[in-house]
């Protein structure tokens, strides 16, 4: 038997990896960039109490409130357990709050009502203003680790992962997908792999995926503007209490804190621009829940691509079961549903071997690939039932052995405390020396220097230890740097400014480096 | 507090604001005219961001001859403001001053010097101090015979001798490259050794002997036949904060080579040194400094500042003057703040300029005349970074532009208080 391709090294796809894998299915991933490179590393970071969607999607808020436990028992090196609060600020709708709090209690979600007086002192920064606040157990999440654990987990168990490698094309043989036609995308090296069933998980490029057979998908790209700040300024997930909107949740993860979001529907899923209007609105907005994030020190914004889709066109004899919005169909990507699809184009297209998800979210990602895993063993005749509730994922690397404090090992970043040691674990695994992908795993360059001077330190370790050569040292460096000063540029605040005036010093100034940073050259 | 009631301290003839270089320069120069002279900073400048050396601009060939095409090309560059005759001046003042303290600095006659830097590329500059400039490879025998040993710390994340090499060799194929690590006795407590640490290390004779003693030991055997000792060694700059050139002359003894330091990620310590120098100048040559204090506010008659008032750990204070100096820094010295999505200067709310250079990554800055004058205001003088219409990163003339405009804002605020026009010194 031939394996069962993945495409996309989403949060769905290596949980479709892993899912196949315990199944005893030999399969494959292929990912154009890095894992969680799409929107699986560009979101919030919050794993979903389920509140948010209660009164919306009370489907998709059951499913968040059973996988948020999910996750919180197989991962739980991946999870904050910060909980959340929901807060109603004047000039809130009081009449939301009576429905929100029957349908939290339908969906299965435990929803505490505390004082105001109770809410501020445990969030000191909330608006004084709070008129009622309920406490939610939401959690952060740190997605890249998630992903990248899950996908380590499948490898375990003898899943490959090829990641820089693009889908070119689907070999199409009369009516059904045979396999892919893949390019190495370093070297541009083109191959092909047979697979028994192709399971496109892409995301917002599903759309793209579909089409090389084809196919048309409704999938719609949306994107969402989030703004990190420095510092946790919260001690756990806040949402607003509201029908949801822009600019509504704040979540302290790891050291920092990222507020968001907005929600536009674009052309292009590879468009990345922070346009500067939306920081100012995210900020705005979120200032309203906690007045300080206007002033308080900025790190940088970031786009993230919902694959969102019109269930209205999906939802058809193909569906498995479709999102709970079905029939809303208004472009107004903020009432199409948040909730996800798996599509049989055996029975929606008539093309046999091909199998997509569309729309999904972080928090409901293993249970979108369970059921996509139903679909593909049936489909291929196989007996064997889902085991990705129950069995623990691993933590990936870097593990940080238990250190005293004293003499605990180099710090490459003084700003997220990064030991030398734990780039160079996350180093020595890689094919291939990608800074993006020691940022999202390891974290350089993700806190307050923006890499200006964790930047050299990582390539002069990486160096040292024989694992790039310096002509490629200078060019990752160059590349990690444009990225961040990118990141910098939308809609800056006063820190960022300064920020980015620190590593031209550094880097145009004191090493003569072209960075060619929007306005600079020389 | 109401503006009734803050303390009148003291009346100066010049008052600059802002202790960076261009301030430094401001004061020296309106001290050298005999004036009162006060700096009021909150800060202690951005000199430490910075590699210590006097970059006049990148042009490999003839500084000085590029700087003269530009002061015709680009009237409103800080350089065109400051004129050429000033700006060698300043550099001629600066220059003179630090060899007065025993830190002299080296040039090569008609190019800039090429430096290494901690990458390994090669860094354009018109002067640095002699303890760099035999860091200057491009113009010596080195090319056919002579090899260069660059030499790292066990420790020490801000400078890999190894990524150094492979950069040159890149650049220098011709030049003979060798790299190597020394340990050295560090401090256990700390993650990551600080440069700061190692160059009070460097200070010490015998934190020196034994570095040369190790050095040696590792490179036991290393430079076979015939030759024990390479011909130019680089080291990290941590050559030590209170007698470099002396701390520069004992390695080169000990090692019997040639030694330059690299300036290494901030704070460097020659731009350490560089403040501490001219801090010292400064209260030698009588003038007044108020540290850790904030100018929040002034007062002006006539489109004349009369005075500023200072606040610090003491309270808030007032000082008049009859001239003053802006020399405040742009972003990264907080010069220019940012208030909403608008640029501002904080002091004296003076009018930025436009971008008189889209695209050429000069950064945002405050409007001022040929004279240095901000608008509005006749007695007062903007120098450094504040100013608008350059890039001193990417044109390699940050320091250059900070002595030149601050050392002619002094000039000018001086004959101002004087009651004359001009500076005195005619261009």
């Amino acid at each position: 038997m031939s394996e069962v391709v993945i495409i996309g090294g989403g949060a769905t796809g290596v949980a479709v990896l892993r899912d196949l894998a315990l199944r005893g299915i030999p399969a494959v991933l292929v990912e154009r960039d890095d894992l969680a490179s799409g929107a699986s590393g560009r979101n919030h970071g919050l794993l979903h109490s389920g509140g948010r969607y209660a009164v919306i999607d009370p489907v998709a808020a059951a499913e968040c409130a059973q996988e948020n436990a999910i996750l919180r028992r197989i991962a739980p090196w991946a999870v904050e357990p910060c909980g959340g609060l929901f807060v109603e600020v004047g000039a809130d709708d009081p009449g939301y709050v009576p429905e929100w709090v029957l349908a939290c209690r339908k969906a299965g979600i435990e929803a505490e009502e505390i004082s105001p007086q109770a809410a501020l002192e445990q969030e000191p920064r909330l608006n004084p203003g709070v008129v009622r606040a309920f406490r939610v157990p939401d959690a952060a999440v740190d997605s890249f680790r998630l992903v990248y654990g899950t996908a380590a987990a499948a490898q375990s168990l003898g899943a490959r992962v090829y990641t820089k490698t693009e889908v070119t094309g689907l070999v199409v043989e009369g009516n059904r997908v045979t396999g892919v036609r893949l390019a190495d995308i370093p070297t541009g090296e083109q191959w092909i792999l047979d697979a028994e069933l192709v399971i496109n998980a892409a995301g917002a490029w599903a759309g793209r995926v579909a089409a090389m057979a084809g196919i048309s998908l409704p999938v719609v790209p949306d994107r969402g503007t989030l703004v990190v700040y420095n510092s946790r300024l919260a001690n756990r997930v806040i949402n607003r209490l509201r029908l949801p909107g822009d600019g509504d949740i704040v979540v302290p993860v790891g050291t920092v804190t990222i507020a968001g979001t907005t929600a536009v529907s674009i052309d292009d899923p590879d468009d990345t621009r922070v346009p500067p209007a939306e920081v100012e609105q995210v900020v705005a907005l979120v200032a309203q829940m906690l007045p300080e994030l206007k002033d308080r020190r900025r790190l940088r914004s970031f786009t993230g691509v919902r694959p969102l889709f019109d269930p209205g066109e999906a939802v058809d004899a193909g569906t498995d079961r479709a999102g709970s919005a079905a029939g809303v169909s208004s472009l107004a990507t903020r009432q199409l549903s948040r909730n996800y699809a798996v599509i049989d184009h055996a029975r929606r297209d008539g093309v046999a071997g091909l199998v997509s998800l569309l729309g999904g979210k972080l928090t409901t990602h293993r249970l979108m690939a369970e059921k996509a895993v139903n679909l593909a063993v049936a489909r291929l005749g196989v007996r064997a039932g889902c085991r990705t509730a129950t069995e623990p994922i691993p933590a990936p690397p870097p593990v940080r052995e238990e250190r005293t404090t004293a003499g605990g090992g180099a710090i490459v970043c003084e700003c997220e405390r990064v030991p030398a040691e734990d780039v160079l674990q996350v180093a020595q695994g890689l094919a291939r020396i990608d800074l993006g992908v020691l940022r999202r795993r390891a974290r350089v360059g993700m806190g307050t220097c923006q890499g200006a001077f964790c930047g050299y330190r990582t390539v002069g370790i990486l160096h040292s230890r024989g694992l790039v050569e310096g002509l490629q040292a200078e060019t990752l460096l160059c590349d990690f740097l444009r990225e961040r000063l990118r990141g910098m540029g939308p809609a800056p605040d006063g820190y960022q400014l300064r920020q980015a005036e620190l590593a031209r010093a550094i880097y145009t100034g004191n090493l003569n480096l072209d960075l060619g940073t929007g306005k600079g050259g020389s | 507090m109401p503006a009734s009631h803050i303390r009148r301290l003291a009346d100066y003839d010049v008052v600059v604001i802002g202790a960076g270089l261009s301030g430094f320069m401001a004061a020296a120069a309106a001290r050298a005219r005999a004036r009162s002279v006060l700096v009021i900073a909150q800060g202690l400048g951005v000199l430490p961001l910075t590699t210590g050396c006097v970059d006049v601009l990148a042009d490999p060939a003839d500084p000085w001859a590029a700087l003269s095409r530009l002061v015709e090309r680009l009237p409103a560059h800080p350089y065109s403001l400051a004129g050429l005759a000033a700006v060698r001046r300043g550099i001629d003042y600066f220059l003179g001053t630090c060899e007065s303290y025993g830190y002299p600095f080296a040039l090569a006659p008609g190019r800039n010097l090429l430096l290494p830097t901690l990458l390994g590329t090669l860094r354009p500059t018109c002067y640095a101090p002699t303890t760099m400039a035999s860091g200057d490879l491009v113009n010596t025998t080195l090319q056919t015979a002579g090899t260069v040993l660059v030499v790292g710390f066990e420790g020490l994340l801000d400078f890999h001798p190894g990524l150094v090499v492979e950069g040159l060799r890149r650049r220098l194929p011709e030049v003979r490259l060798e790299s190597t690590s020394v340990a050295l006795p560090l401090p256990a407590e700390n993650d990551n050794t600080p440069a700061m640490y190692l160059a009070t290390c460097f200070d010490k004779p015998e934190y020196r002997k034994l570095f040369a003693s190790r050095l040696e030991a590792s490179l036991r055997g290393r430079f076979g036949t015939g030759r024990t000792n390479p011909d130019v060694v680089l080291l990290p700059a941590v050559l030590g904060l209170d007698d470099p050139v002396a701390a520069a002359r004992d390695l080169e003894h000990r090692l019997g080579a040639r030694v330059a330091e690299v300036p290494l990620l901030p704070p460097s310590i020659p731009g350490v040194r560089l403040a501490t120098l001219w801090r010292r100048h400064l209260l030698r040559a009588g003038v007044d400094l108020v540290l850790d204090a904030r100018v929040i506010g002034a007062g002006s008659a006539r489109g004349r500042i009369t005075h500023v008032d200072a606040q610090g750990a003491g309270g808030t204070a007032r000082y008049g003057g009859k001239a003053f100096v802006l020399a405040t820094g742009g972003l990264a010295g907080n010069g220019l703040c940012l208030e909403g999505s608008r640029l501002r200067e904080p002091v004296f709310d003076l009018r930025m300029a436009p971008d008189v250079r889209p695209g050429t990554g000069s950064g945002p800055g405050i409007l001022a005349g040929p004279d240095l004058r901000p608008p509005g205001y006749d007695n007062l003088f903007a120098c450094g970074r504040i100013l608008s219409g350059y890039d001193p990163y990417a044109e390699k003339c940050g320091n250059g532009v900070a002595i030149a405009t601050g050392w002619r804002a002094g000039e000018l605020a001086a004959g101002e208080a004087e009651g004359g026009a001009g500076g005195g010194a005619s261009d």
